[in-house]
């Protein structure tokens, strides 16, 4: 049969058009993609996974974790253990190995929450019994940004700020606040069911204060302490500031970039105080040979910009100027060699002047170093704008010497009066080394 | 009749939209390759003015984008690892710097802080074996009995009677991150730097810009260099200030003085080993 003309024309037509059309698409997508990078696409979009995956390979490359890097450690650890408990404390590896294995496992946990309600010490104390993953960290956290950490998201709007958590078997969740403050709610699962690998975790045998019968029953330690049997022992430590050749040399150069500025700024020695000072249109940056770094915006606008007001969305600017915090710490640290990292202690609103106030201190081996000497950075915040930041940046270097700590069991028996928390730092000695020791801490202030 | 003429004037209109992007597309990559050669020649110009001789095999590979990758290590697969080499029954002790020690009857392995790991082991029927297809298939048996499924780079040297495995992560090697296994008479040792855990960065992550001209001029501004003879992209496992292993993007560069690491975020060079 013979194909009409004009038939056999419109069909040719339709071809090619749909031909062009087709290539049309195929051509924008080469021509947009091809000037797409990492740095343009939001690396948890979709289409950043998407570009990760083509670019890099899902198998033998990286993973993209939902949480950000956290810029605190818990400091004691414990996990149910069929019939005891296992535990760490002050053991920056263990706790980060503890992180390792179960902290999807608490993120989620924490995701499950829907309402959170103060909770009694009789009660809490009876859900100790039915532990089954506990933390404590040395920092006072907004429960979503410890949430975000573990690479959860929080769902309940209470926010309150916590220093421990303990999850139950049965899936309960209780949050230990700055003090006396108590927190429980539902978590939605049941961690009885869970495959705790608790033989592979590095922990020893320990037990909570409140379930270890006499001479503890009248202890005045919070009831969650966690006694070990093993004595802790950790070396001395030795302090220097860090050195910075404000002529020419590559540290200098780090810190500076840290803070935004160009290795050729314009800068000066200011006689009286005996620092070098770097001057930017609306900033200065003091360098001290004692190793105080002193960064101030005249104005607002003369500060850094740690993040955009609309990257915010519905989360809290606290956790972007954290994290904006720990990178510009990150850089300035990398100045200088040290045994020392740093740790996220607590944040402040001053109301008057609308500054949000973030203090860092330095931690040795996951042991946070006390004293003045101790606090590595006060950073402030106006908004979303950096402007102020006094760093003390030290060296640590830890000794050969090591010093057996009284155990956790004596000192907490040998606490009377007030119920406090039982923790260890690094003290300075007459010598002007450093020692570890145990210490209380009533209400946030040690005693 | 309406309608023929419409799709005469579409197909014009595409054929016209297409051309465009083609010729833009086309013309991007036209330029790339000019830019490419000419910043190859200025290269060459640059350092061949500062008395310094490009190697014969050197060439300038394409700038990539590799983000900063946090590691963690994970004990529980340095445990499957050292009980898959040395046995269940292995015997585990832990020291106060986290430092793990793991002994059996068929040897020990201790894996320090920073998750490096030196011991010696002798497998069941343990036979030295000669050539360096051989090592490679004793090798790839012990990887397989501790537990290590990733696909494993090895690289034979039979006057040492080493082999030395090592894996990409993003599509490049990580320099340092490798194991060493030397066969003797009667064991195997087996030493290097093996992070366990699958490498990560974050929403926020850092990513950098790996250009490799940058990376030589870099070298070059620091360094007293006389030829530069390869450049190789990839990854380097470091410790950082923040107490965190970290592997950092940048470029080892093969010169007459020794190997270098270019830091390309940070645009700071640092001598290290040819591994």
């Amino acid at each position: 049969m013979k194909i009409p003309k004009n038939q056999l024309k419109n069909t040719t037509k339709n071809l090619i058009l749909l031909s062009l059309f087709l290539l049309l698409i195929v051509l924008t997508a080469i021509s947009w993609l091809g000037d797409l990078s990492l740095d343009a696409i939001p690396a948890d979009s979709w289409l950043g996974r998407t570009y990760i995956d083509l670019s890099f390979g899902a198998s033998g490359g990286f993973e993209l974790r939902s949480g950000e890097i956290p810029a605190a450690y818990p400091v004691e650890c414990a996990v149910w253990d069929d019939a005891s408990l296992r535990g760490a404390q002050y053991n920056e590896v263990a706790v980060k190995s503890f992180l390792s294995d179960y902290g999807q496992t608490v993120a989620s946990a924490l995701a499950g929450v829907r309402r959170l309600e103060e909770g009694s010490e009789t009660d809490f104390r009876a859900a100790l019994s039915d532990a089954a993953l506990y933390l404590r960290y040395d920092s006072v956290l907004p429960l979503s940004l410890l949430t975000n950490w573990m690479g959860g998201t929080l769902s309940v709007s209470d926010d309150p700020a916590v220093t421990a958590l303990l999850l139950t078997r049965s899936g309960e969740l209780w949050l230990r606040g700055d003090g006396a403050a108590l927190w429980t709610g539902t978590t939605g699962q049941k961690l009885a069911d869970v495959q705790f690998r608790a033989q592979a975790f590095s922990g020893y045998a320990c037990r909570f204060a409140a379930l270890s019968g006499t001479p503890y029953d009248g202890a005045a330690v919070h009831p969650e302490t966690l006694l070990f049997d093993d004595t802790l022992s950790l070396p001395t430590l030795t302090s220097t500031a860090a050195q910075f050749d404000t002529e020419s040399a590559a540290s200098l150069q780090q810190l500076l970039q840290a803070f935004g500025y160009e290795p050729h700024v314009r800068n000066y020695d200011d006689g009286d105080s005996g620092k070098r000072v770097f001057v930017e249109s609306q900033s200065t940056l003091r360098v001290g040979e004692d190793g105080t770094v002193v960064f101030r915006a005249n104005t607002v606008e003369g500060g850094l910009e740690a993040y955009l007001e609309s990257e915010l969305g519905g989360e809290q600017p606290l956790a972007f100027q954290i994290d904006y915090a720990r990178r510009l710490l990150d850089t300035a640290a990398q100045a200088f060699s040290s045994d020392a990292s740093f740790y996220f202690v607590y944040a402040e609103d001053d109301r008057t002047s609308g500054v949000t106030r973030l203090l860092f201190r330095y931690a040795v081996g996951g042991v946070p170093v006390m004293d003045a000497d101790g606090v590595m950075a006060v950073i402030e915040f106006r908004d979303n704008m950096f402007v102020s930041a006094a760093l003390n940046l030290r060296s640590f270097t830890q000794g050969e010497v090591t010093a057996g700590l009284l155990p956790s069991g004596q000192a907490a028996s040998a606490a009377v009066g007030e119920t406090r928390g039982l923790h260890v730092g690094y003290f300075v000695r007459e010598d002007g080394a450093y020692a570890a020791r145990r210490y209380y801490l009533i209400d946030g202030k040690e005693s | 009749m309406q309608w023929s003429r419409v799709k005469s004037i579409l197909i014009v209109i595409l054929l016209v939209a297409n051309g465009f992007l083609a010729f833009n597309i086309a013309g991007k990559y036209v330029s790339r390759y000019y830019r490419e050669t000419e910043t190859a020649h200025n290269m060459t110009v640059i350092l061949t003015a500062r008395g310094i001789e490009p190697g014969r095999a050197l060439t300038l590979p394409e700038a990539h984008s590799l983000p900063v990758l946090q590691i963690d290590r994970s004990r529980p697969d340095e445990d499957t690892f050292s009980t898959g080499l040395l046995g269940e029954d292995a015997e585990r002790t832990e020291t106060p710097d986290g430092a793990v020690t793991y002994t059996g009857a068929a040897g020990s392995l201790t894996w320090s802080g920073g998750g490096s790991v030196a011991g010696a082991v002798t497998p069941v029927g343990y036979k030295r074996p000669s050539g360096a297809r051989a090592m490679e298939e004793a090798v790839q048996k012990l990887l397989s009995d501790a537990g290590v499924t990733n696909p494993v780079e090895l690289a034979a040297d039979e006057t040492a009677s080493m082999v030395t495995a090592g894996f990409q992560t993003a599509g490049v090697p990580v320099f340092n991150r490798k194991l060493t296994f030397g066969f003797s008479d009667t064991r195997v040792t087996l030493t290097g730097w093996w992070t366990f855990g699958v490498p990560y960065t974050t929403r926020s992550g850092v990513y950098a810009a790996c250009e490799a001209s940058d990376a030589v001029f870099t070298l070059i501004s620091r360094e007293t260099v006389g030829r530069i003879d390869r450049l190789e992209e990839g990854f380097l496992l470091t410790e950082n200030g923040g107490g965190r292993v970290q592997m950092t993007p940048g470029w080892r560069i093969e010169t007459d003085i020794g190997c270098f690491f270019v830091d390309s975020l940070k645009k700071s060079s640092m001598a290290i080993e040819n591994y």
